[in-house]
C-alpha cells in the first residue's frame, strides 16, 4: 500500500479537486461511497489528489454534501429522507449535472435518488420541453413525428407540462 | 450509430446514453409513448429489449391494478395504483379497463405488464392497458 507521500495531507484524509480546480479534504471513509474513488484508493494511486475533470466545483460541493449526509452515523433513517428530499429541489439541469458526476464517481444511491427526481419531474412534460431539458435537436421529419403521434394520440391528451423546470 | 446519437446543438453538454436509460426507466409507460418523438435515439433506446426489461423491473414496484365491485351492477371498477412523490399513493380510475368491452370480466391476473381478464361464462380478454392494444375472445 503506497502512503501519503505529503506530510500535509493526513492519510484517512483525500483531496478531491474539481474541473475549476478546488480542492476539497474529506475523510477516506466518505468518500469510498464512490466505487471510483474507493478502487483509486485501493489500486493505491490516491496518494496525492483526486482530479475529477469532469465534476465542477458546484456539483462536487452538492456531491460531498451528500456523502457526509449518507455516511453520518448521528443523523436516523427520517433525518436522511427529509435530506434526500430537499437535496433535489434544484433546477432539473442542476440535478442532470448531479447525476452526470454519481455516474462518473459510481455511487449508485446518489444516482437513484437524481434518476427519480428527473423522472418525477419530467413524466408530464410534452416532447418538446423534454428536446430543451436534454439538449436535443429532434431528427424526425414532421411526417415522421405525425406519425408516431397517430399511433398513441391519447399519451398527448390531458394536462402536459410545459414548463422547463 | 444511431443509438449514440444523443448530441447537442446549442452548447457541448448533452446527457450520455447510459443516464438517459436510468431516468427513462422511472418514468410511467404513458409518458414513454409521448417521448418516442422525442428524437431517433430517444425511440430505438425506448424498444430496446433490455430497457423494456428494466423499465418493467424498475416500475411493477411503483404501480398495481386493484379491482373494486361497482356498487349498482355486478360490474367491477379497476382503479390503478400508482406511486407519487415521497412513497405517497394514489389510487385513479383505470378508464381503460373501465371500458364497456371489459365490464363484464370479473377476474385478472397479469405479468410483464399484459392483462388478462376473464370471467365464468368463458369470456376472456388480453391486452395491453399502456398502449391500449386488446384481443377479446368472440
Amino acid at each position: 500500500m503506497a502512503e501519503a507521500a505529503s506530510s500535509t495531507i493526513e492519510k484517512n484524509n483525500l483531496t478531491l479537486k474539481s474541473s475549476y480546480g478546488d480542492e476539497f479534504v474529506l475523510e477516506e471513509s466518505i468518500a469510498i461511497q464512490s466505487v471510483t474513488i474507493k478502487n483509486m484508493v485501493e489500486d493505491g494511486c490516491s496518494s496525492s489528489v483526486i482530479p475529477l475533470s469532469k465534476v465542477d466545483t458546484g456539483t462536487l460541493i452538492k456531491v460531498i454534501e451528500y456523502m457526509k449526509m449518507h455516511s453520518s452515523t448521528s443523523s436516523n433513517e427520517e433525518e436522511i429522507q427529509n435530506f434526500d428530499k430537499e437535496f433535489v429541489r434544484i433546477s432539473i439541469k442542476t440535478i442532470l449535472n448531479i447525476l452526470e458526476a454519481a455516474n462518473f464517481l459510481d455511487i449508485r444511491s446518489l444516482l437513484d435518488l437524481c434518476a427519480e427526481a428527473v423522472a418525477n419531474r419530467i413524466k408530464n412534460k410534452t416532447p418538446e420541453v423534454v428536446r430543451k431539458i436534454f439538449n436535443i435537436t429532434s431528427d424526425f421529419t414532421p411526417e415522421e413525428e405525425a406519425e408516431i403521434r397517430n399511433e398513441t394520440p391519447w399519451a398527448f391528451e390531458g394536462d402536459l407540462d410545459h414548463s422547463l423546470d | 450509430m444511431e443509438e449514440n446519437r444523443i448530441v447537442a446543438i446549442s452548447n457541448k453538454s448533452y446527457i450520455p446514453q447510459e443516464i438517459v436509460f436510468d431516468i427513462l426507466i422511472r418514468v410511467f409507460a404513458k409518458s414513454l409513448l409521448r417521448f418516442r418523438c422525442v428524437s431517433k435515439s430517444f425511440r430505438s433506446l425506448i424498444s430496446q429489449p433490455l430497457f423494456i426489461e428494466a423499465h418493467q423491473k424498475a416500475c411493477s414496484v411503483s404501480q398495481l391494478i386493484v379491482s373494486f365491485p361497482a356498487s349498482t351492477r355486478k360490474a367491477i371498477i379497476y382503479k390503478l395504483v400508482q406511486k407519487i412523490e415521497d412513497g405517497q399513493f394514489q389510487a385513479l380510475p383505470f378508464q381503460y379497463l373501465n371500458e364497456p368491452c371489459f365490464s363484464m370480466l370479473d377476474s385478472l391476473e397479469s405479468i410483464n405488464g399484459l392483462v388478462c381478464l376473464w370471467n365464468d361464462d368463458e369470456d376472456v380478454a388480453i391486452c395491453n392497458p399502456f398502449t391500449k392494444q386488446q384481443c377479446l375472445s368472440s
